[in-house]
């Protein structure tokens, strides 16, 4: 599935080169295949039992791993930007 | 407001199946997501990126995706699932509708359940912080808005920012979501072996 989805992403990206594209955001189309998408993902969550029995840790696990994600991206952000700001800086005293 | 707008088209397909119980076929999914990633394809193919940006966005990106899965990584030692699996969910950087799919699809519905919930509230997280997150660290900000940074969180992060902030943030959105089909599959092939 990988590969398909590599291969119509960069088949779509070449093709956009050579015709117009505006149509796409004109009609939200993004959004809408996105709607469907997640429509049928809570379709097979809802008609399927186990799964759905399980829609506590399901959420509760989603949270933690957004939660620790987030943490984790927001405190090396902020560390590599001091770092850069402060390489930026010495470089320019030097000057 | 498209947060809410897909948030509520995950309600009603869970309220729906679990009343009719219907079951799709077996490709249908799988071709929406084609569809929905052609087009995606096709409108960033009219983007560029501007050179003097790269040095910031590469930063960002190994913040990205250092940051998300090292604490993803931690986090695996507190809760009853497999550490790569952890990470795999948590390697969507974002995109919650390809990373869910992917892995609903070639591992299991139930952490492709997870990956999507994980990446929709990674994507709330980062709605709520940008406003003061900016102030703070844009980098961070950026960071945590992950695969996002370059639609939906696009226009906060403008607003609150600058326009350097915007392109970095813009740069930084299209390469990652160029990297998470292949993130997401790194870490579901070393689960298969």
């Amino acid at each position: 599935m990988l590969w398909y989805v590599l291969l119509v992403f960069f088949a779509g990206f070449l093709i956009g080169k050579f015709i117009s594209t505006q149509w796409i955001g004109k009609y939200k189309l993004v959004l809408v295949l996105t709607v469907f998408l997640l429509f049928t993902l809570g379709l097979e969550i809802g008609a399927n039992d186990e799964l759905f029995r399980k829609i506590d840790t399901i959420v509760l696990y989603g949270f933690l791993i957004a939660l620790f994600g987030s943490i984790g991206s927001f405190i090396f952000g902020y560390v590599t930007e001091k770092v850069f700001s402060k390489n930026q800086k010495t470089r320019g005293d030097k000057q | 407001m498209s947060a809410v707008i897909l948030l509520s088209s995950v309600v009603i397909g869970l309220i729906v199946g679990r009343i009719t119980k219907i079951e799709l076929p077996g490709n249908s999914v799988a071709f929406i997501l084609y569809a929905l990633v052609f087009l995606v394809g096709l409108d960033l193919s009219k983007e560029k990126i501007e050179k003097r940006f790269i040095k910031d966005i590469l930063l960002v990106i190994f913040s990205t995706i250092v940051g998300t899965l090292s604490f993803a990584f931690i986090l695996s030692f507190f809760v009853p699932l497999k550490k790569l699996e952890v990470l795999a969910a948590a390697s969507g950087f974002g995109w919650y509708s390809l990373s869910s799919i992917l892995i609903s699809a070639s591992y299991s519905a139930y952490l492709g359940s997870i990956s999507f919930f994980a990446n929709v509230i990674r994507e709330l997280i980062a709605i709520v912080i940008a406003p003061f997150g900016l102030k703070k660290s844009k980098h961070g900000t950026i960071s945590v808005a992950g695969a996002t940074s370059m639609d939906t969180l696009l226009g906060l992060i403008a607003t609150y920012s600058d326009r350097e902030t915007a392109l970095v943030s813009f740069g930084h959105g299209f390469i990652v979501s160029i990297l998470v089909p292949f993130t997401v599959n790194f870490f579901l092939n070393l689960l298969k072996t």
